[in-house]
């Protein structure tokens, strides 16, 4: 995008720029799951040679190939949403006692402000748990200077190393300056039981190394460039660090600044002397207060979360306000009053909207899930009772059914969420003999996050043709006594079918499959019409909340260009007032 | 080279971030340092979405704070309005005349105009139908590049051939004539627009 050939400068987004420094930095595996706003990294990694990139099923499988590789000898990347890392966080926690051979980065991308997330953890807490540094870039080309040199910090500290990035640095762009990658062959294979096979006598070891290499840490944070002073005027010093460091820039240009590029450990001694330096000492920080604690626990007096906020994302705006700034906010209007909300909502022919329908009309209780799906919480679908983590649909509606015998529950669960975390709770329902209905909602693609391979697609990140995972057969051979497929427009089939399984003993699984409208190259050269004559004004297809459907005044009308030709809204009408014309 | 700001604002699929890439593609070529946010994932799905663009000697923030900006451009009618605080004294507005009513949302609440509103606080509103002249060139997806076109017409007006090598980079090859086309009418929409 307005690239210009033979420079050697590039804008690119913050995700692009990662991908950029960890190939100049001589990655070999990238590994990861996608999930906003981490997702562009591996899919930009992948336009490198020389690098094997791949989507895994879950992050902490990615963790580990990831993990592998770097013992095994060459260097390794990977990339997942902040939630991903609680999924990995079980490899992590002991691949930091054991370290690396080859550099190791995690990129974690948090989500302040929840624009695409269940939630808003800040990903630091990891670094502190796990006992390993963390880096926070502020912009795309601090992106690429942190990756280019990670891997090899890892190398030199033997530890995993945690990136964190952050909404607005992941999907920022700003100029980046390219240099050739690094050249690194990678080690030879080399067994070492006493280091990487965690048995408690050999953990106890390791255990105490982790401390050591921590000191070693500690040292090295008080003199390296990544943390950098900035004098100007002293009468007031901010701490900071990723993107807030640049809102603090434009929002105090005159400020000193004590830029934080590590974020864990911190530079204590540092920390001190810009304390002592400047007259008033503010952490900016977002999320959680953990410099802050750190630094009062070191009995640095500072002032932070008593007024910067501790929930949300830290916008320039937040800042004006905080440090009574009068921007040119103070003139503006707002207008946004005058128009109603738009949130998200399912794409016209989104074939979950269907099945959400049924589901709601039967007034089952609805356990949902990570992805597309579960915008059907929203009126007038209103479908989803339950949404927490991936996977959880399944294990949650098994729950809702011991609270309740008598109720109908379902599980509702997208195809990629499915194989992250569904299996283990299915052979769960199984096992135990639930009576749940488990529909996988199969749309080919990991839709959410932009439509990226999985397993169940069969083609991998590269674009090679691999296994697709066959839903059904995996259901039968762990047990599933019943499993059906049919078309997630299959409204008619999928009505009875729902009514029998929730009187049956034992979970059944249906899996309704079309492909993602987002993945459909050709548009059907059909498109429905209301017959005015034939409409009665029951609204039964506006409760479908499809953007082709609207109601102006007393006419319902399907919106030619935006209807994608699904047929649900036939389906659901009761005096056949809606039929198929063609273009 | 002062600083400024500039707003693109739509509903999510309305090639909101393929304009704010050609707009800051020209900045980038004119010599302004730019930093451009954007939103992804979740907030795209038919959504209210928004890019902010930062440009100047040297900027570092990728997020606008209210009232800093300049410009916006409004592939919809009615985002002009959700995310009008942004938009500094007196500042340019290229707005599509096209209204996508949200789903489930009664038109009847909904303001007659958003130009004549705009217009009465004081910001210069350039109104262009930019759905009915893509539509004359049967493809929807160039919208986007009209309305680009029409802030061609009052933004970095003389630099006709950057916007050119702009579009020529920006675009694939196979795409290019028609958006090229869209740009050229949008831009000359404008240009008449401005002459009243």
């Amino acid at each position: 995008m307005g690239e210009f050939p033979k420079k050697k400068q590039r804008f690119m987004m913050g995700n692009e720029a990662l991908a950029e420094g960890a190939y100049e930095g001589g990655v070999a595996v990238g590994a990861g799951y996608p999930g906003t706003p981490s997702s562009e990294i591996l899919e930009f990694l992948n336009c490198y040679s020389g690098v094997d990139v791949r989507w895994c099923p879950n992050e902490k499988v990615a963790l580990e190939v990831a993990a592998g590789a770097a013992i095994g000898g060459k260097r390794a990347l990977v990339t997942m949403k902040h939630v991903g890392l609680n999924v990995a966080a079980d490899p992590l926690m002991t691949v930091a006692y054991t370290g690396v051979r080859a550099g190791l980065v995690i990129i974690v991308a948090d989500d302040p402000g929840m624009y695409s997330s269940q939630n808003e953890q800040d990903s630091r807490n990891y670094a502190v748990f796990a006992k390993i540094p963390c880096l926070e870039p502020a912009n795309s080309e601090e992106a690429r200077l942190f990756l280019r040199t990670a891997f090899e910090l890892s190398e030199t500290f033997d530890t995993p190393l945690l990136i964190r990035s952050t909404t607005h640095v992941s999907h920022s762009k700003g100029l980046v300056n390219l240099e050739e990658r690094k050249s690194f062959p990678g080690f030879d294979y080399a067994r070492d039981a006493n280091k990487y096979v965690m048995i408690p006598v050999f953990a106890r070891i390791r255990r105490h190394i982790l401390e050591e290499r921590m000191d070693r840490i500690k040292k090295w944070v008080e003199t390296t460039p990544l943390n950098r002073v900035e004098m100007r005027d002293q009468s007031l010093g901010i701490i900071t660090g990723g993107v807030l460091y640049e809102y603090i820039r434009e929002v105090l240009p005159d400020a000193s600044v004590l830029k934080l590029g590590v974020s864990f450990p911190l530079p204590l001694q540092k920390i001190k002397t810009f304390t002592q330096a400047v007259e008033r000492v503010v952490v900016v920080e977002e999320l959680d207060p953990i410099w802050e604690r750190e630094m009062r626990a070191a009995g640095i007096s500072v002032v932070g979360k008593e007024i910067i906020p501790v929930e949300g994302e830290i916008t320039p705006d937040v800042l004006q306000t905080v440090f009574g700034v009068r921007g040119n906010g103070s003139e503006t209007v707002n207008f946004s009053r005058l128009v109603p909300n738009r949130p998200p909502v399912m794409c016209a022919g989104c074939p979950h909207r269907g099945v959400l329908r049924v589901l709601a009309d039967l007034k089952a209780v609805v356990a949902g899930d990570i992805g597309c799906s579960t915008l059907g919480v929203m009126p007038p679908l209103s479908a989803i009772d339950s949404c927490i983590c991936m996977g959880a649909s399944i294990s949650m509606a098994e729950g809702f059914k011991l609270a309740h015998p008598d109720l109908p529950v379902a599980a509702v669960i997208g195809d990629s969420t499915f194989i992250h975390g569904g299996i283990p709770p299915l052979i769960d329902a199984v096992y135990n003999q639930t009576n749940i209905v488990v529909v996988i909602l199969d749309n080919r693609i990991t839709a959410m996050t932009g439509g990226q391979q999985n397993p169940g697609t069969g083609v991998t990140l590269s674009g090679k043709k691999g296994h697709a995972l066959d839903f059904g057969d995996l259901c039968r051979s762990i047990g599933v006594p019943r499993v059906e497929k049919l078309s997630s427009y299959d409204l008619k089939t999928l009505r009875p079918l729902l009514q029998q399984a929730f009187r049956e003993s034992g979970p059944t699984v249906l899996i309704v499959s079309e492909p993602c409208q987002l993945i459909r190259k050709e548009r059907e050269p059909v498109r429905y019409r209301i017959t005015p004559e034939k409409c009665r004004q029951c609204q039964r297809c506006l409760k479908l909340g499809c953007p082709a459907i609207s109601q102006n005044g007393e006419v319902i009308q399907i919106l030619s260009e935006t209807c994608r030709a699904c047929g649900v809204c036939q389906s659901q009408c009761a005096f056949e007032a809606i039929e198929e014309v063609t273009d | 080279m002062k600083n400024g700001g500039m707003i693109i604002v739509g509903v999510g699929g309305t090639g909101v971030l393929k304009a704010s890439d050609v707009i800051s593609g020209i900045l980038l070529e004119d010599g302004y340092d730019v930093r451009q946010s954007e939103v992804h994932g979740m907030a795209q799905r038919g959504g209210s979405v928004i890019t902010q663009i930062k440009y100047g000697n040297e900027v570092h923030s990728p997020l606008l704070a209210r009232g800093e900006a300049s410009f916006m451009l409004a592939m919809e009618e009615l985002e002009s309005l959700r995310y009008s605080s942004y938009l500094a004294k007196g500042a340019r507005v290229v707005l599509n005349t096209w209204r996508l009513i949200p789903t489930g949302a009664s038109p009847d609440i909904l303001p007659e105009s958003a130009a004549m509103i705009l217009r009465t606080s004081g910001y210069q509103v350039y109104e262009i139908p930019a759905r009915d002249i893509a539509f004359e060139l049967n493809n929807l997806k160039v919208v986007n590049m009209v309305m680009v076109g029409g802030l061609s017409g009052i933004f970095l007006k003389e630099k006709e051939t950057l916007w050119e090598n702009i579009l020529t980079h920006a675009i694939p090859t196979h795409l290019l004539d028609v958006n090229r086309e869209a740009f050229h009418r949008g831009r000359e929409w404008i240009r008449k627009y401005s002459e009243q």
